[in-house]
């Protein structure tokens, strides 16, 4: 096969793969592939079921997912402890090291149980994160 | 809503919404016409060697594409560990995801790719992509039976076409190396929709060659 021979190949394999790349909507697809002798009706009907299923998993994946976090999370010792001893003014200082974590507005105006709860809280999640 | 990247990549309008059962159903259908299509140029450009391994079907492929937009899905089917799954921060238009995971698929399941180990995957997008696509067609070993299924294929096309003037312009264009509607438009002293129509006719020419090719080979 002389160059030119393979060069001209390569365009007719470039005209053909943009011939089958051609946009279409959905129903001159369906058209076609009627006209092919595709079972339009089956296959949908097939690729339905399977993304249901698929769907199905997914959820029941996430729920698993959940509770095991939930599960690790309670195997986790409560840490609201640490906090215990600690002032208003050294708590809202605590707090205010993790602005993306803990989630007030004015964390002046929380009172100190909410604060010694959301840090110990926020450092479970941290213990949770370390050990998987 | 953003824009919808077309075959060839060009933008054209919405990105489908698979959350809408309409839309969705009408992916499904254009997938399966696109994937039907591109398994007959890998068989054309290929041979026997393009087409699928005893086992699977392009209805298959196209199932696992489609399913992949909800979930993990196991490629190949082989065992692979490295499961896949529609990354929409990747591939914000899940069109161009499902051509490449249908490529992707068609060659990996290829008879010709049977008992190989460098299986790709979509993600490996740096050598799979709408640009480089004939690279990796081109990979193949051009023999003498090649090139005799590349001109019959390619008087199929010629057969097909006609007298369709228009279209026998469009084809000296295209084999002069022009693709994109603008630049045809141009050169054809027609509109961008005009092209459109016409490639359509052009697309609908190469799927009748691409079919008798195709019976022929099996035969």
């Amino acid at each position: 096969m002389t160059k030119q021979d393979k060069d001209e190949a390569k365009r007719i394999l470039a005209l053909l793969v943009d011939a089958a790349e051609q946009e279409q909507t959905p129903e001159e697809a369906e058209k076609e592939l009627i006209a092919d002798g595709v079972n339009v009706t089956g296959f949908l009907a097939r690729v339905h079921q399977a993304v249901q299923q698929k769907q199905k998993e997914e959820r029941l994946a996430w729920r698993s997912e959940s509770r095991r976090n939930a599960d690790a999370f309670a195997q986790i010792d409560d840490m609201f402890d640490r906090f215990a001893a600690m002032n208003h003014s050294e708590l809202v200082a605590e707090a205010q090291r993790y602005p993306d974590q803990l989630h007030f507005k004015n964390f002046e105006e929380a009172t100190d149980d909410d604060l010694r709860s959301h840090l110990a809280d926020r450092a479970r999640l941290e213990e949770l994160a370390r050990k998987k | 809503m953003g824009t919808k990247k077309g075959a060839s990549g060009s933008k054209t309008g919405p990105v489908t919404d698979i959350k809408d059962p309409k839309q969705l159903e009408g992916l499904m259908k254009r997938l399966l016409a696109y994937a039907r299509r591109y398994a007959s140029v890998r068989t054309f450009w290929l041979g026997k060697g393009g087409g699928l391994a005893k086992g699977y079907t392009v209805e298959d492929v196209v199932q696992k594409a489609l399913v992949s937009l909800f979930g993990e899905v196991d490629p190949g089917g082989k065992g692979k560990t490295g499961k896949r799954r529609w990354d929409p921060t990747k591939y914000p238009d899940p069109w161009v995801y499902l051509m490449l995971f249908v490529k992707t698929e068609l060659r990996n399941l290829s008879v010709s790719s049977e008992n190989k180990l460098s299986d790709r995957d979509v993600e490996d997008d740096a050598l799979i992509t709408n640009d480089t696509v004939e690279s990796l067609l081109l990979e193949a070993e051009l023999d003498a039976e090649h090139e005799q299924r590349v001109q019959r294929a390619y008087s199929l096309l010629i057969d097909e076409m006609g007298n369709d003037e228009q279209l026998q312009k469009l084809h000296d264009e295209m084999m002069g190396g022009t693709f994109k509607p603008n630049e045809l438009a141009d050169r054809l002293c027609m509109s961008v929709k005009d092209v459109y129509n016409l490639k359509r006719r052009m697309s609908n020419a190469g799927k009748r060659a691409l079919a008798r090719l195709e019976k022929e080979i099996q035969s």
